[in-house]
């Protein structure tokens, strides 16, 4: 069966509105596949034929321009004007369709404080960048997302004749931010569940070890959300507070349908999510068809389930500071 | 000599894993203990938002005066800190469903519904709802934990010999539990 039977809705709107796009993506790649195996073909042809006799020299030298200017195009000015029209053509009708009245700015994205405080991936990063951001104001709260990159990257004094220069990804990935008018009882994160999955008690164990100062391992109820996430908060208390029983099936839901990767904070006025994806969401590849739903299925439920969860958490009387 | 050394040694062992089971014991029925004692601070809490509740209801629902006057009977049974436990979760259970009868009747009150004092101390008394339930569960986390400690090999081997007892969860009253008539609510 077909996994787009199951979003009738969202299959119906990606087949009209966001397939003719991604069909012109697709018309482009197939036009220049074969020019991306024609040319360096005929360049390998000049080189024999020089070398074999001297009066193609002209050729020599420009199907070799030829071919370093195309390489310079799809490498450096078309990736971005391409990214450009994904954003215009896909990516903001699609956010438009999941959660409607959210203003699009395109070469902004939400700051590094905010990323910072959720303490969903600590603070080694030094490189930090994003795109698309979204930002709206529903009834009693504002939420804000864009793509974001961070990341750690050292160039250290050589060690001998080998360059000491390190580069690692610490997120690739949705970020969203939801800000509401009153203030969250402690600090609660939620995280992917590793070291108990792979070690079982001993693993918690080490993760109520390591917890950061000030926050404790808390171990809820719910199976299904306790065997995806660890939760660590100020309080067994201050998390019971925030993720009520409806909460946790809402994240759960929403893990499930965005590969099983997300994770998300409470901490002051704020709720932070992150959904990461393995590569950056807009690639050209030359191989394979634009065609795919993969990516806007994904875009797709984070919006939305990030957005029912904020819908929750407003209605929700026991989250707050000043209720307790 | 030496076999006595060893006596001693396993004796010394022994002792230090007593001593650290009690400890666990002790730890654990301590953090059941907080666990209530939060729950015991909130029901307070709700009881003290009651007479203003009753106040502002009464002015406008004047056939429910036999409800209001069994809420506020009721309210005066939580607020007594020399009731038994048992009896004061009893009357709570109680006032829950009155006061969720007694919402159900405001709807048939516009003025009272759009009493802007009345409109607070609803959203007060569904937070604290709400701040109840996840105190139960964590009470009820606390409890687990502690009868697991209390119940499961090796802890069931000492913690009889040391007084320690497997502890009720406080369960969602019968009347809560059953399936709501959706229906009715229509009718």
């Amino acid at each position: 069966m077909n996994r787009c039977n199951r979003h009738p809705s969202f299959t119906a709107f990606f087949r009209s509105s966001l397939m003719p796009a991604l069909e012109r993506f697709e018309r482009v790649r197939r036009i220049r596949l074969p020019l991306l195996i024609v040319v360096p073909a005929l360049f390998a042809l000049a080189v024999a034929a020089a070398a074999w006799s001297m009066q193609v020299f002209w050729l020599f030298l420009l199907v070799p321009a030829g071919f370093f200017l195309l390489a310079l195009e799809e490498t450096i000015f078309l990736p971005r004007r391409r990214r450009v029209i994904f954003s215009r053509d896909i990516v903001r009708p699609l956010v438009a369709f999941a959660v409607p009245r959210l203003a699009s700015q395109p070469g902004y994205y939400v700051g590094q404080g905010d990323f910072m405080e959720s303490e969903l991936y600590g603070h080694a990063f030094n490189r930090y960048e994003g795109r698309d951001y979204f930002k709206g104001r529903r009834r009693n709260y504002q939420i804000s997302f864009s793509w974001i990159k961070a990341g750690f990257s050292k160039n250290g004094p050589s060690v001998g004749n080998r360059p000491d220069s390190r580069s690692s990804t610490v997120f690739t990935g949705w970020f969203f931010v939801a800000t509401f008018p009153r203030k969250f009882v402690g600090r609660t994160v939620v995280q992917r569940d590793v070291a108990e999955a792979s070690l079982g008690w001993f693993g918690r164990s080490l993760q109520s070890a390591a917890a950061p100062d000030g926050l404790e391992l808390v171990l809820l109820e719910d199976a299904d959300f306790e065997a995806r996430f660890k939760i660590l908060s100020s309080g067994q208390l201050d998390a019971r507070y925030v993720l009520s029983p409806a909460l946790m099936r809402l994240a759960v839901r929403l893990d499930k349908r965005t590969g099983g990767a997300m994770s998300f904070s409470f901490y002051r006025s704020c709720m932070f999510a992150a959904i990461p994806s393995p590569v950056e969401y807009f690639t050209w590849r030359p191989v394979q068809p634009f065609t795919d739903p993969a990516f806007c299925r994904q875009l797709y439920h984070a919006v939305r389930g990030v957005e029912e969860m904020a819908q929750h958490i407003a209605s929700h009387q026991a989250a707050w500071l000043d209720n307790t | 000599m030496t076999t006595v050394i060893v006596i001693l040694a396993i004796a010394a062992v022994l002792v230090l894993v007593v001593i650290g089971m009690y400890n666990g014991f002790v730890a654990k029925r301590n953090q059941a203990d907080q666990a209530f004692s939060t729950i015991d601070v909130m029901l307070q809490k709700r009881a003290d938002l009651i007479p203003n509740l009753v106040a502002t209801v009464r002015q406008y629902m004047k056939h429910e005066e036999a409800t209001l006057t069994r809420i506020a009977q009721l309210r005066s049974r939580m607020a007594d800190t020399h009731a038994d436990v048992g009896a004061r979760v009893q009357a709570d259970g109680e006032l829950q469903r009155l006061l969720g009868g007694l919402m159900i009747q405001v709807e048939q009150y516009p003025e009272l519904k759009s009493n802007q004092n009345f409109l607070r101390l609803q959203e007060s008394l569904d937070g604290m709802e709400e701040q109840l339930s996840a105190s139960r569960r964590a009470y009820n986390a606390a409890v687990t934990v502690y009868n697991n400690a209390v119940q499961m090999l090796p802890g069931n081997l000492l913690s009889g010999y040391f007084g320690f007892r497997a502890r009720a969860l406080l369960e969602t009253p019968a009347e809560d539990r059953k399936r709501p008539d959706v229906k009715a609510l229509f009718e």
